[in-house]
C-alpha cells in the first residue's frame, strides 16, 4: 500500500496513493494511519485524490483512523471522488468529517484558523 | 454452482445500454477476487455507456454484497465461490448473486425503521455500513436459501440521462 505524509506546521498531510480503499487494504490502511499519525499536529488531512473507489471496509478504516487520533485532534478529508463522496453522503459520514474540495482548500482552511 | 475456480471467469455482452447489458462473473469468494470482479464490472459497464453516477451506484451495491459473501458467507463452512449475474438497462439494473455458503441472515435484508447509524464520534462503529448502503441504494431485494445455497436478487433504479 502506498501512503505518504508530510508536516505543514500544525497540519499533517497524509496522501493515500491507491486507486481503491477497500476490504483488501482496509486493515493495513488503519495500521499505517496509526503509525503515521503518531505525531503532534492537531490536524490531520487525508488527501484521497487518487482514491476512485471506497467500500464500507474502507469507510470503517477511515472512521477508525479518526477515532485513534484521540481527543483534541481531528481527521479531515480532501479531494473525494464522486463515488467516495456518495458513500460518505449515504452513510451520513459527511456530517462527521470536515470534507474539503481539494488539498489546497484544506490547507488554506487550516491556516486560516 | 460448479466448484469455485481460483481464477475469476467472466462474460460480458455489451452491445449498448439501450439493448440491455448482460454480465456474468464467477470467482472464488475472497476479497481479492471481489476487487478483480469489480474492476471487470466497471470496465464492462463503461464500455457499455453507463453513466458515471449510475456506475458508482452499481459498484457500491455489488461490492458490498460480494464482500459480505467473501468475508462472512463461508465462515465455518468449506470455502467456495460466487456467481454474479447482471442485466443493466437504461433505467434499472438487476443483479443476481449466488453462493454456497451459510444462509444469509434475513434480518440484514429488512430496513429497520429505528436503525440510525450514530454520527457522534465516540459511538461511531468501525464497520457495519455495508448492508445500510445496499438497502439505501436498492429498489428491491429478494433472497431465498435452498440446499444449493443463497440466491440474492437486487434491483437498482438508475438515473436516466
Amino acid at each position: 500500500m502506498n501512503i505518504s505524509s508530510q508536516s505543514h506546521g500544525n497540519v499533517l498531510i497524509v496522501q493515500l496513493q491507491e486507486p481503491r480503499l477497500d476490504a483488501v487494504i482496509a486493515i493495513q490502511f488503519k495500521d499505517r494511519m496509526r503509525e503515521i499519525t503518531d505525531t503532534v499536529e492537531p490536524r490531520v488531512i487525508l488527501d484521497l485524490a487518487e482514491v476512485g473507489f471506497m467500500d464500507s471496509s474502507g469507510l470503517g478504516a477511515v472512521v477508525a483512523a479518526m477515532k485513534q487520533l484521540g481527543a483534541g485532534r481531528r481527521l479531515e478529508l480532501a479531494s473525494l471522488s464522486p463515488t467516495v463522496e456518495k458513500v460518505f453522503q449515504l452513510t451520513r459520514m459527511n456530517s462527521v468529517f470536515d470534507i474539503h474540495e481539494n488539498l489546497t482548500a484544506a490547507i488554506a482552511t487550516a491556516n486560516a484558523d | 454452482m460448479s466448484p469455485p475456480s481460483p481464477k475469476a471467469t467472466h462474460f460480458a455482452c455489451h452491445p449498448s445500454i439501450a439493448a440491455g447489458v448482460v454480465l456474468r462473473y464467477h470467482a472464488a469468494a475472497n476479497v481479492l477476487s471481489v476487487r478483480d470482479t469489480l474492476i471487470r464490472v466497471e470496465r464492462d459497464l463503461i464500455e457499455s455507456g453507463v453513466t458515471r453516477d449510475n456506475l458508482s451506484t452499481i459498484l457500491i451495491v455489488v461490492s458490498e454484497v460480494l464482500n459480505n459473501i467473501a468475508e462472512h458467507g463461508y465462515q465455518g463452512v468449506p470455502p467456495g465461490g460466487f456467481v454474479l449475474r447482471g442485466v443493466v438497462r437504461a433505467d434499472h439494473a438487476v443483479f443476481g448473486f449466488h453462493d454456497t455458503g451459510s444462509p444469509l441472515p434475513e434480518h440484514l435484508l429488512a430496513e429497520d425503521e429505528a436503525e440510525q447509524l450514530p454520527t457522534e464520534l465516540p459511538e461511531l462503529p468501525e464497520g457495519g455500513y455495508g448492508w445500510s448502503l445496499i438497502r439505501t441504494l436498492a429498489a428491491k431485494i429478494r433472497h431465498r436459501y435452498t440446499h444449493r445455497g443463497n440466491w440474492l436478487l437486487v434491483r437498482i433504479n438508475l438515473v436516466v440521462a
